[in-house]
Formats: structure tokens, C-alpha cells, sequence
């Protein structure tokens, strides 16, 4: 289907209408010839067969026009094609009668050959026009052939326009002036259809409507797309309520959980120090004298004691790492007093495993360091509990503190932790450092223990802008190093985690 | 040398009270008690101690709000206190320090002898 398609359909469907007014008109004109010429000679017309011819195109036009209808509701080429044939045909053959019934070939009844030449420009290409013109001429010389040889004989005398009044001369321009005035009109009347052909000439021009088909298919498709867009987007909405409860949910699990912690650790702690009181003044002999097997005894009372307060500061510390500190209350410190008064800590249990520590330090007075020493106490006090812990009796722990200050970047002092232990297995060093992870020969030898206390030790080192590491080998020992920058670069340390450095 | 010097504790513990009273007598000082905060208030002003060893978690009136009872009062301001608490958080310490307390010590990270040793440091 092409613009030239819908093109002709419309003009078909005019057609039809010109043909209606066509009969309108000439059964008007043939009233009228009979009021007003009378039944002279010149316009002598077999009214009633005029009449019937015009009463019955109006009735047969009916035709054309229910199926153009028809047509125009699916229209296709070649529904349109065959009906711009057809209506060619139809117009040809209403013409022919018409001759027929005006007298034979005239001037005047040959005039109206031109509309069906007209419907053939309008509708068809160049050949079809010519060939319409040539066959109308055909028609009208086999009509009079057919006059003369007498097979036929018309119903009058041609109808000749005689005007009275006028002579031969001036009567055959005023026929033709009348037969010009009237092409002329007619066809500048239907030049809108002429001119525009040329137009449409461009068959190719496809029309929209050649794609009703694929519009139609186009829009169901997006009918479906819209559909499934907005289930989507109903899915979306209803999962982004979902994790939106979720989270609330899950912060106030947080917070839940960050509460019990601090309640239970607190509360712990108070039996905890009595405890621990306790123990003190029994060993401290405030309460009366004891012997040794009571001391020893007591003595193993107060280290576990120790150690629970340990994890229960452990726990609260790990709840913490939870929630933001990221800042540290720092001070000037002298580490190796630090590390000393740390090992002091320890000294019940170094003795009850007969491990020696020594601490190594530069002869020469070492800078103070910007740490926050309650921190950095605990590390060094996780650090040193872990090689007690891991090594055997008659083992040997040494601390060594030193300058890095010559050979580095940044200014800062190192501290070594090395027992003489059972080492850390190779395949489970890199885990070293994990939340909750404990080596499977720690685990052995020790049951008890959270392992936090590496992650702890190696999150505060490294909010100090620190690294840490440790060397190892199975049953000869570990060395665990940590490094302290003298003095922090900014105000506040972030963590590592947060700097999107690695 | 430690003759004289009062000493006010303040901590709902029975326990702990008596084994604190206990080691402050054997040094030499005079301690009294409190085991809540409205009676800790009413002790201070009363008898006017030398140092104050005070808990935060108390029935009624807390530790904090004694605190800053306390440190209201001009003739009161300058009594030391040491903030004697198994609350250890940072924000804990720092609220005590900001209502003016001396000094601040878990109980669970320190024997008896070390608040002796505290107490000296501050009564001099």
C-alpha cells in the first residue's frame, strides 16, 4: 500500500459521488429541456429513456460505493487496483449507453468519452489514459460503422446543438466554446486530483499504513513491555521495603547486641574485682599467714581471674571495634617503660613456667613515641601472653625494642616478641590475623582462648599508621615485630580499611 | 601521716564496700559510706571528707549526677574524687573527667593496693 494507493481510493470514492451528481444534474437538465425547449427538433431527447438511464446509474452506483466502503476498512493494493479496473470499465460502458441513447457519436455525446480518459489519468499511469482515449475513439467509429451497416439505429436524430437565433458559424463556436467552458471547468474542479497523481507518482512512497499490520504488533508490544516494566518497578518498590525493614532490623539487633555485651561485661566485672580482691589480699598475707602450697594455689586463683577479666575487656574491646573510635587519646610515651611495666604484669606467669624473658634495648636513650599507651599495652600485653602461652616450660621469651629511625621513611621504633614455641603451621599463617581464628596447635594446647586478640592487636597498630608482621617456624618459635611511627600524621587516624590506598 | 584524713566511699556493692573499708582502715584512715546517690550527697556535705571513691552505678541518683552535685557546691569542688567504676567505655571516662573528677580506675584492672596508691597520691 502506498500514498498513491490511498490516493486512488479516495478518488474512486469521489467518483462515485460525481457520479450521483452527474444523474442529479442530467435528469434535471432533461426536466428542464422539456419545460423550456419544448419538443422542438434541436434538442429532440428520448426523455423517459434518459430518465431510466439516469435513474438507474444512480441506483447501480450503489454498487461501487458499498464495496469501495468495504475496501476502505482493509484497504490493500490490490483490492484498490482491481477496483480502479473495474470502475474504469463500468464508466466506459455507462458512457457507451449514454452515446447510444444521445443519438449516436456527436460532438456532443462524444464529449462525455472525456470522463472516463479523466478517470484513467487519475487513477492510472500514462498508458492507461492513452489507451482509454484511443479505445474511446475505437468505440465511436464502430458505433457509426455499426450505423451504417445498419445494425443498429439510435432512438433519435444526434443530438445537435442548434441554437436559435445564431448561424452555422457562430452556432459551432458556441458549441465548442461551451464544450471548452466545460472541460475546463471540469477539470479544474478535479485538478486537485490530476496534480497530486504526479505527485504519488512515487509509488514507493510508503505509507504508515503499509505498517498497520507492524503498528499494530509495535504497540501490543509496548502494551506488554509497560506491563512487565511496572511489575518490575512494583517488585522493586516492595523489595526496597524489604531490606529497608531488614536494616532497621538489623540496626537495632546492633545496637541490642552492643547493649548486652556492655551490660553483661559490666556486670561481670563487679564479682570479677571482688574476686580478684580477694585473692590480693590472701596472697598479700593481709589476711594471715600462708603456706606455700596456699600459695600456689591462690596464686593460680588470681591468674585466672586475670584472665577473665581479660576476655571480658577483650569482648568489650571487639564491641567496640564495631562501633566508630576511630580516634585515639595519644600521649608521649616511653615504650621501653611501656614494655617493662607490662612484663611485669606477667611475672606470675613466667615464673610458674619457668620461661626467662629478657628485654633488648638500645644503649641510647630512645625517643618518646605519640601513642595512646593504653592501647598500645594491650598489644604488647596480647603479644606477650600468646608466647607464655605457647611455649613450654623452660622456654625462653625475649623483647627486643629498636631504633628504625635511620633505616626508614617515616621515623619509628620496632618491637620484636620472640618465644621459643611451637611455631604457627605454615598452611594457617595467613589467618593468622582473622577474627576468631586460633591455629589448630594453639587450639591443642590451649583451649581456652578467643582469638581476637591478634585482630585486635593488628587493628591498633594499625590505626597508629603501624604494620605488623611475625616470623614462624613449627617447634622452633615466633617472632612477632610491630612498628610505631614517632609521631601520628594527622589528628585523626582512620582506619586502613577506609583509605582506598590497597 | 594518713592520721585524720576522711575518706567517703561511695559504692552499692556490699562486698567490695567492706573489702575497700577494710584495706583503707588498715592504712590509717577514717571511711565512711554510702551505698546510694542520695545519701552519697548528703555525706559530703556533712562531713566534708578529704577524698571521695566514688562508683557510678548506683540505685537512684547515678555517679555522674553526684558528680556534678558535688562539684556545684564551692565548698564542696575541691575534694578530690576518684571515679571507682566497672563502667570502663570511653565515653564513660570522658563524661567524668568532663564533670570534673581527678581521677578515673576500673575496679576490674586494679588490686586494692594500686587505689591505695591512688588514695596517697591524692591526699596529701
Amino acid at each position: 500500500m502506498t500514498e498513491f494507493d490511498k490516493f486512488r481510493l479516495y478518488a474512486l470514492r469521489l467518483f462515485v459521488f460525481y457520479r450521483w451528481l452527474f444523474a442529479f444534474v442530467g435528469i434535471v437538465a432533461v426536466i428542464l429541456s422539456t419545460v423550456f425547449v419544448g419538443s422542438s427538433n434541436n434538442f429532440n431527447l428520448p426523455v423517459l429513456q434518459l430518465l431510466i438511464f439516469f435513474v438507474s446509474l444512480i441506483v447501480v452506483n450503489f454498487l461501487p460505493y458499498f464495496l469501495l466502503t468495504a475496501i476502505a476498512k482493509k484497504p490493500s493494493r490490490f483490492s484498490i487496483t482491481w477496483s480502479a479496473y473495474f470502475t474504469l470499465i463500468y464508466d466506459l460502458l455507462f458512457v457507451i449507453v449514454l452515446v447510444y441513447l444521445l443519438g449516436g457519436p456527436s460532438l456532443t455525446s462524444g464529449f462525455f468519452f472525456f470522463w472516463p480518459i479523466l478517470v484513467a489519468v487519475v487513477l492510472f499511469d500514462f498508458w492507461l489514459p492513452i489507451f482509454t482515449a484511443l479505445t474511446s475513439s475505437l468505440i465511436m467509429f464502430f458505433l457509426v460503422f455499426l450505423e451504417k451497416e445498419g445494425f443498429v439505429t439510435y432512438f433519435s436524430n444526434p443530438v445537435v446543438m442548434d441554437w436559435a437565433g445564431f448561424d452555422d458559424k457562430y452556432n459551432s463556436v458556441l458549441n465548442f466554446s461551451l464544450l471548452y467552458i466545460l472541460a475546463g471547468v471540469i477539470l479544474a474542479y478535479n485538478y486537485h486530483l490530476v496534480k497530486p497523481v504526479k505527485i504519488f507518482k512515487a509509488h514507493e512512497v510508503a505509507l504508515p499504513t503499509e505498517h498497520t499490520e507492524n503498528n499494530e504488533k509495535k504497540e501490543e508490544w509496548v502494551r506488554h513491555m509497560n506491563e512487565k516494566l511496572e511489575t518490575a518497578i512494583r517488585q522493586l518498590h516492595s523489595k526496597d521495603l524489604e531490606l529497608k525493614l531488614a536494616k532497621q532490623q538489623l540496626e537495632k539487633l546492633e545496637q541490642a547486641k552492643s547493649k548486652f555485651i556492655s551490660v553483661t561485661t559490666h556486670q561481670l566485672r563487679t564479682p570479677l574485682s571482688a574476686i580478684k580482691w580477694t585473692f590480693n589480699m590472701m596472697l598479700s598475707g593481709q589476711l594471715g599467714q600462708i603456706s606455700s602450697d596456699q600459695e600456689t594455689f591462690l596464686s593460680k586463683g588470681y591468674e585466672s581471674t586475670q584472665r577473665m577479666i581479660g576476655i571480658v575487656n577483650n569482648l568489650l574491646n571487639l564491641d567496640h571495634i564495631g562501633t566508630d573510635q576511630t580516634d585515639l587519646t595519644t600521649a608521649m610515651v616511653q615504650l621501653p617503660e611501656l614494655v617493662e611495666k607490662v612484663a611485669f604484669e606477667f611475672e606470675n606467669q613466667l615464673e610458674s613456667k619457668k620461661i626467662s624473658l629478657i628485654i633488648k634495648k638500645p644503649d641510647r636513650q630512645l625517643p618518646e613515641v605519640e601513642i595512646d599507651p593504653s592501647k598500645i599495652r594491650m598489644v604488647v600485653e596480647n603479644l606477650l601472653d600468646n608466647a607464655i602461652k605457647y611455649t613450654p616450660t623452660d622456654g625462653q621469651v625475649t623483647i627486643k625494642i629498636k631504633d628504625d629511625r635511620i633505616n626508614s621513611v617515616h621515623p619509628s621504633l620496632e618491637v620484636a616478641v620472640e618465644d621459643s614455641g611451637m611455631g604457627i603451621p605454615e598452611e594457617e599463617q595467613k589467618k593468622i590475623f582473622h577474627k576468631f581464628f586460633r591455629a589448630s596447635n594453639a587450639v591443642a594446647a590451649e583451649p581456652d582462648g578467643t582469638g581476637i586478640g591478634l585482630f585486635i592487636a593488628k587493628d591498633i597498630i594499625e590505626r597508629h599508621n603501624g604494620t605488623m608482621w611475625f616470623e614462624s617456624a613449627p617447634d622452633r618459635g615466633t617472632i612477632f615485630h610491630f612498628t610505631l611511627p614517632l609521631r601520628h600524621e594527622s589528628k585523626s587516624v582512620s582506619k586502613p580499611q577506609d583509605q582506598s590506598i590497597e | 601521716m594518713s592520721e585524720n584524713k576522711k575518706i567517703l566511699i561511695v559504692e552499692d556493692d556490699e562486698f567490695l564496700r567492706s573489702l575497700t573499708v577494710k584495706r583503707l582502715e588498715s592504712d590509717g584512715y577514717a571511711v565512711s559510706v554510702a551505698v546510694d546517690g542520695e545519701s552519697a550527697v548528703a555525706a559530703v556535705s556533712d562531713e566534708k571528707p578529704d577524698l571521695i571513691l566514688l562508683d557510678l552505678l548506683l540505685p537512684g541518683l547515678n555517679g555522674f549526677q553526684v558528680l556534678e552535685k558535688i562539684k556545684g557546691v564551692d565548698e564542696l569542688k575541691n575534694i578530690p574524687v576518684i571515679v571507682f567504676s566497672n563502667l570502663g567505655q570511653k565515653e564513660d571516662i570522658e563524661k567524668a573527667k568532663e564533670l570534673g573528677a581527678d581521677d578515673f580506675l576500673i575496679k576490674a584492672n586494679f588490686t586494692l593496693d594500686d587505689v591505695i596508691e591512688k588514695v596517697h597520691s591524692y591526699i596529701k
